[in-house]
């Protein structure tokens, strides 16, 4: 890992004054020469961590983690920069919906738009004859009626099974079309834009995978049907696609003569079905996916991105059938609700279509048992892998809307993703994008983080950290957000080594390895935030999860200025959150006046000592200059409480306080109480007391190798009597179980 | 003097229809759509949902977006997904099967659960042919059922999705019932007084014109 914070191959670092530069007339008057260096970087981040591809890393399942976690765009920000990127320069969405529409009109006479009038005035079935309302004329002429047999006044029992049959692979091969150019619609129509909007909005690029992976899927089942088709009888089923619909050559047709009487056909057909039909992965993430998709359209305004699509169908007079009164745009059958839809209920149209050919081929004079048997097994294939949707969608709590209760609902905090998005705060709380943007957290935990700001200024606060799939947010105890980090631009820095480019520097860092640095890039500037955790235990989980997110899902970030290069040329503005009068430790200097205040503040040639008071270490021992900071357990136990069921099973049991009534109870007295070294675990207690789950005395419990933060004022000795009592009590019950 | 209010403005409004209950519920739909059984004339089982217009008087035109459940409502998980944003739901059970009414009840505690809350909710015996032929057949007495409905404040319609006997009506008491001028326009609807925006929202096209 780069030891020096900014080091770059395409810029240089200039030690003599610690600040970062890019050479000479390097790349800053090119920008398109910039777009493609970013993005082949990226796309070399991601073959480097040998996830080729987003979607595949997450299809593939050889990466379990990134599907428990959320399944999404494995490089979420590079992707979407690439897709803000690629589109600036083709603009071809509208051409691809305009075809999707002219092909989905082609195809609609035999899906959802099989209108029929039914006026129910009394006069109207006169009148709409002769003259009509333009519902009627538009009827009259859309309408294509096709050949039926009952209406040639044969007998259903007649038929043959040979035509019901072939109505049913037709049916099946042009509903199927229609639903693919449907899903195709909502992918170019709604999906696409809201994601490019809405860069970092995790429910969306979950949902765009999962669609855009649904979309294959069913493109290759209808390139499987047609294939088959075209290798058995060198046409689509043996006669013109277009002609079956009214073709009475067909009902005519012997069993032997059509195509989709052969046994072979039929085999083929449904082993197709069984195979591609319903990808049991693709829906359950789809439909576990669907309303939390749903409910984050409902906070922006969706139909704006339907005016595209309305203004195509305005110039149609087919998509205008019955809706020339409307005065906004209002056709459900191309809405965002009716789309989003359709996956929900195609799944159980294959059933249906199997079970028809089941009943078709009972009829047959010519019933083959080996045909009827092999679609007796798709059948129940599909009925299994439908049971199977069902059963595995995902029944744990809704997480994002628990952090959305946590977070959302605080003034301040919604005015962050408010300012960001440029949408105003409604009164009520609630509309508009909200904290369920950033999808499940991973991990929910406290940490103490510790920052600089301006005059150097060491800032010290217990945090609740929350680690999304993008992102790292940090809010103290009153619920506040101070940190939003997006983790495709950040690293950490995980021991004392790594420290040596100065900052904030820990003293004892050695004895106490139970922190790590957060360093991340904001505007040409580098950031760093140094977190402690009061356990080893905590620190190591962080670690890892971190290093997961960062390194394999996010990809790592070279720290040269470019994705801050990247925002100035697109326009991004990646979500970030700081406190306002932060100091950088580092920045790009040719960006920044030195008068600048940003400038001025910040730390690269300082080194600010920072010591945590610790159950080993002496106050005595640390240098004058050193900053002593003690980590307060009240404020932890408070933070825990804060998160509640949020809070992440990885970690131990949170520890409750003596004083439950005061939010910040402070224990200190307990280091002067007389009975203090009388109470000491035993040494077997030592090594499991980090997964008790203690009822009291964090003084004692938090850590496995025996340190202990706390406050060290002395208190009245007199009130110390009650409380080692009560302690001596507790501990009494812990020795029990421990037993 | 002011200037008279045209009444002759054409107004359009679209509403989502799901269907629930037992199986023959598709043949209703059928009925109601096609106004025959002929399952041969165009594709039915494969389209996600039909659509039906109605006239409902000289200026006021109405479409259902019907959506049948394909036989999915059995997957209980996947069921709320298609009543949400629901502007209605008919739901069917057999005057001749006792426990079909149960059933539909079940339903119908489930939509007022979880669906919209203004949603328009149709109780609908079907196979009033048999009970007309032999009055034996039925098992669900037309006050033991109407009764249920009226105390929850739900439509109520015996129908032959056979015959098409009282089809038509149903679906037109059903568009009388919803909120046509809030669709036409939404600023003079309901949605302007208290609303619980938490809930999902099946207006949302309607609110900002393009």
């Amino acid at each position: 890992m780069d030891t020096t914070i900014g080091s770059s191959t395409s810029g240089h670092t200039d030690k003599a004054n610690g600040r970062v530069g890019l050479q000479q007339g390097e790349d800053l008057e090119n920008d398109n020469f910039n777009i493609k260096n970013v993005l082949n970087a990226l796309s070399l981040t991601s073959s480097s961590n040998g996830s080729p591809d987003s979607a595949n890393s997450f299809w593939s399942g050889s990466n379990k983690t990134c599907s428990v976690i959320d399944g999404d765009s494995a490089y979420p920000e590079a992707s979407a920069l690439a897709r803000i990127t690629t589109d600036k320069l083709t603009q071809s969405g509208e051409e691809e919906i305009q075809k999707l529409v002219s092909d989905l009109k082609s195809l609609s006479v035999t899906d959802s738009h099989s209108q029929s009038n039914l006026d129910l005035r009394p006069e109207a079935q006169q009148s709409a004859q002769n003259s009509g309302s333009p519902v009627d004329r538009l009827n009259a002429s859309k309408t294509q009626p096709g050949y039926s047999p009952l209406s040639a006044g044969i007998c259903h029992t007649q038929i043959s099974a040979n035509y019901k049959r072939h109505r049913i692979v037709q049916e099946l091969y042009q509903t199927e079309r229609v639903y693919l150019c449907s899903l195709k619609l909502l992918l170019e129509v709604y999906v696409k834009p809201i994601s490019i909007e809405y860069l970092n909005a995790v429910p969306v690029m979950g949902f765009q995978a999962v669609l855009e992976k649904m979309i294959e899927s069913h493109s290759i089942l209808l390139w499987d049907i047609k294939t088959l088709c075209s290798r058995l009888s060198g046409t689509e089923f043996g006669i013109s696609p277009a002609s079956i619909s009214s073709d009475y050559e067909l009902y005519k047709r012997s069993e032997a003569d059509d195509v989709t009487g052969k046994p072979v056909f039929i085999s083929s057909f449904v082993e197709i079905l069984e195979k591609s039909a319903i990808p049991v992965y693709i829906y359950v993430e789809y439909c576990s996916r669907h309303s939390r998709f749903v409910s984050f359209t409902q906070g922006i305004n969706i139909a704006k991105y339907s005016e595209k699509l309305w203004s195509i169908l305005k110039k149609d007079e087919y998509w205008n059938l019955g809706s020339k009164a409307q005065t906004s745009y209002n056709n459900m059958d191309l809405s965002f609700n009716s789309l989003v839809q359709k996956p929900l209920v195609r799944s159980g149209k294959y059933r249906l279509i199997l079970e028809s050919l089941r009943s078709a081929e009972l009829s047959s004079q010519v019933c083959d048992p080996f045909v009827l048997e092999r679609i007796e097994t798709a059948l129940s294939i599909i009925k299994q892998q439908l049971n199977q949707i069902n059963q595995n969608l995902y029944k744990s709590i809704n997480r994002a809307e628990l952090v959305q209760r946590l977070l959302g609902l605080n003034t301040r905090n919604r005015a962050i993703l408010s300012e960001h998005f440029q949408m105003p705060i409604s009164s009520s709380g609630s509309g508009g994008v909200d904290y369920r943007i950033f999808g499940d957290p991973i991990l929910c935990g406290s940490m103490d983080a510790i920052w600089i700001e301006s005059k150097g200024t060491v800032m010290h606060q217990a945090m609740a950290m929350l680690l999304f799939k993008s992102h790292v947010l940090l809010a103290n105890s009153s619920g506040d957000v101070k940190f939003i980090v997006p983790l495709s631009v950040c690293k950490i820095l995980k021991g004392a080594p790594e420290f040596d480019s100065g900052g904030l520097t820990l003293l004892n860092s050695i004895m106490v390895p139970k922190h790590f640095k957060l360093v991340f890039e904001r505007k040409y500037c580098i950031y760093e935030i140094l977190l402690v955790s009061h356990s080893l235990l905590e620190t190591e989980i962080w670690k890892y999860y971190m290093d997961l997110l960062i390194y394999h899902v996010n990809g790592s970030y070279k720290f040269d200025f470019s994705y801050s290069l990247l925002c100035s040329n697109t326009g991004f503005r990646p979500l970030i959150h700081t406190p306002v009068r932060m100091s950088p430790i580092t920045l790009l200097e040719d960006r920044f006046d030195p008068k600048n205040v940003i400038h001025k503040n910040c730390y690269f040639s300082y080194v600010f000592l920072i010591s945590i008071l610790s159950n080993g270490s002496d106050s005595q021992e640390i240098p004058s200059s050193a900053r002593l900071l003690r980590l307060n357990a009240d404020d932890k136990h408070a933070i825990d409480v804060m998160l509640g069921p949020l809070r992440s099973r990885e970690f131990p049991a949170p520890i409750r306080t003596l004083r439950r009534t005061n939010r910040r109870p402070d224990l200190g007295f307990l280091r002067s109480s007389p009975s203090w070294s009388s109470i000491r675990l035993p040494a077997a207690l030592h090594k499991t007391s980090s997964t008790l789950t203690l009822s009291s005395a964090s003084v004692m419990s938090q850590t496995s190798n025996g340190d202990q933060y706390s406050a060290t004022s002395s208190r009245d000795p007199r009130r110390t009597l009650t409380r080692s009592q009560s302690l001596r009590d507790v501990f009494r019950n812990v020795f029990k179980r421990t037993k | 003097m002011s200037a008279p209010i045209n009444t002759e403005e054409p107004r359009f409004a679209q509403f989502k229809l799901v269907l629930l209950g037992e199986s023959a519920v598709g043949k209703v739909l059928h009925r109601f759509v096609k106004d025959s059984f002929d399952d041969f004339r165009e594709s039915t089982i494969g389209a996600a949902f039909l659509t039906q217009t109605i006239l409902l008087d000289h200026n006021t035109t109405v479409k259902f977006e019907i959506w049948d459940t394909a036989g999915q409502e059995r997957y209980k998980s996947l069921a709320p997904m298609y009543y949400r944003n629901a502007n209605c739901a008919l739901v069917v059970f057999d005057l001749t099967k006792q426990e079909s009414l149960e059933k539909a009840k079940s339903w119908i505690k489930e939509l007022q659960r979880q669906a919209n809350s203004d949603i328009v909710i149709a109780l609908t015996g079907n196979k009033l042919d048999l009970v007309q032929e032999d009055e034996g057949a039925r098992e669900v007495s037309e006050d033991e059922a109407r009764a249920y409905a009226n105390e929850l404040g739900l439509l109520y319609f015996e129908v032959s999705a056979k015959t098409g006997q009282e089809i038509k009506e149903s679906f037109k008491s059903i568009a009388e019932k919803l909120p046509i001028e809030e669709k036409v326009n939404p600023r003079q609807g309901r949605r302007s007084r208290n609303v619980d925006l938490s809930r999902p929202n099946t207006n949302d096209q309607q609110a900002c014109g393009c």
